[in-house]
């Protein structure tokens, strides 16, 4: 089965690193996606905050349905690539990648590539959700760990 | 701003096979012919336009893919073929005007924001 691959490009008058900024955050993403965005959060240490945008963070888009996304690649200025699929339906996984370009400072170009490929999607199913599962078990046991070194020694030991 | 895959190009031809509704109608009967299919002839009895418009429509249909012809004995019989392409048209209008209206709703935020003091 031959990909399918939607490409969409835009040009707006302001600098990269604006353009960055208001894309390329959680808050900014769930904006112009236009619709709910949320990284699992990180339990025990990060409740309540942002866990932050970055390569293997897993986290949750809903708009007219409700995606799993797994963040493959920020590279800041430059590109942001995920991979995401509806809830239940690991072999309909696209992939998106995002990419920021200027010629003049004054204006930047936003591409966006949007690829499904339904044998790759399949064959890379599996890798799919492990990095997912070791994206959430980084996140879960990251945060029990420093949980339980904080309960463990309430008094910091270079005290 | 739009550069078009061509699976996209391929969606394009489908819509512009779809545009009229006179060819609309014809994929109707055709697609309710089932798998025995219809011929020109049996959809001009249906349909208020000459023979030559019918199998023009036709014509513009298979060319899209939404149709394919088979000849058995003198008559040329034509199905409608939906199955995958329609499956990966869906797709590539729903992610196409996905990203048409994020993209947009992006420029407008950024282009509307005041300029950062430098």
């Amino acid at each position: 089965v031959e990909p399918l691959t939607v490409t969409r490009s835009v040009t707006i008058a302001t600098d990269l690193d604006q353009v960055w900024g208001a894309l390329a955050t959680t808050g900014g993403l769930a904006g112009w996606l236009g619709g709910a965005f949320e990284l699992d959060p990180d339990p025990g240490v990060n409740v309540g905050l942002d866990p932050g945008l970055t390569a293997g963070a897993v986290g949750w888009f809903t708009d007219d349905r409700r995606r799993r996304v797994v963040v493959r690649e920020v590279r800041p200025g430059a590109r942001l690539a995920f991979t995401w699929w509806p809830e239940g339906d690991a072999d309909a996984a696209s992939s998106v990648v995002v990419e920021l370009t200027t010629d003049d400072g004054d204006a930047t170009r936003v591409a966006v590539t949007e690829t499904l490929d339904p044998a790759a999607a399949r064959g890379g199913r599996v890798a799919l959700l492990a990095d997912a599962t070791v994206a959430d078990l980084g996140h879960g046991w990251s945060g029990r760990l420093e949980a339980l070194a904080e309960r463990l020694s309430p008094v910091p030991a270079w005290a | 701003v739009i550069r078009p895959s061509a699976r996209e190009r391929s969606a394009d031809a489908v819509f512009g096979a779809l545009a009229d509704p006179t060819r609309r109608q014809v994929l109707r009967l055709v697609t309710a012919s089932g798998d025995d299919g219809i011929t020109a002839t049996e959809l001009v009895a249906d349909l208020a336009v000459s023979r030559q418009a019918v199998v023009k429509h036709l014509q513009a249909l298979a060319a899209a893919g939404l149709a394919a012809a088979e000849r058995r004995g003198r008559e040329q019989r034509y199905r409608a073929t939906p199955g995958p392409l329609g499956d990966a048209v869906a797709w590539l209008v729903d992610a196409g005007a996905a990203w048409d209206a994020r993209l947009d709703r992006l420029k407008r935020h950024v282009e509307q924001r005041p300029s950062r003091p430098t």
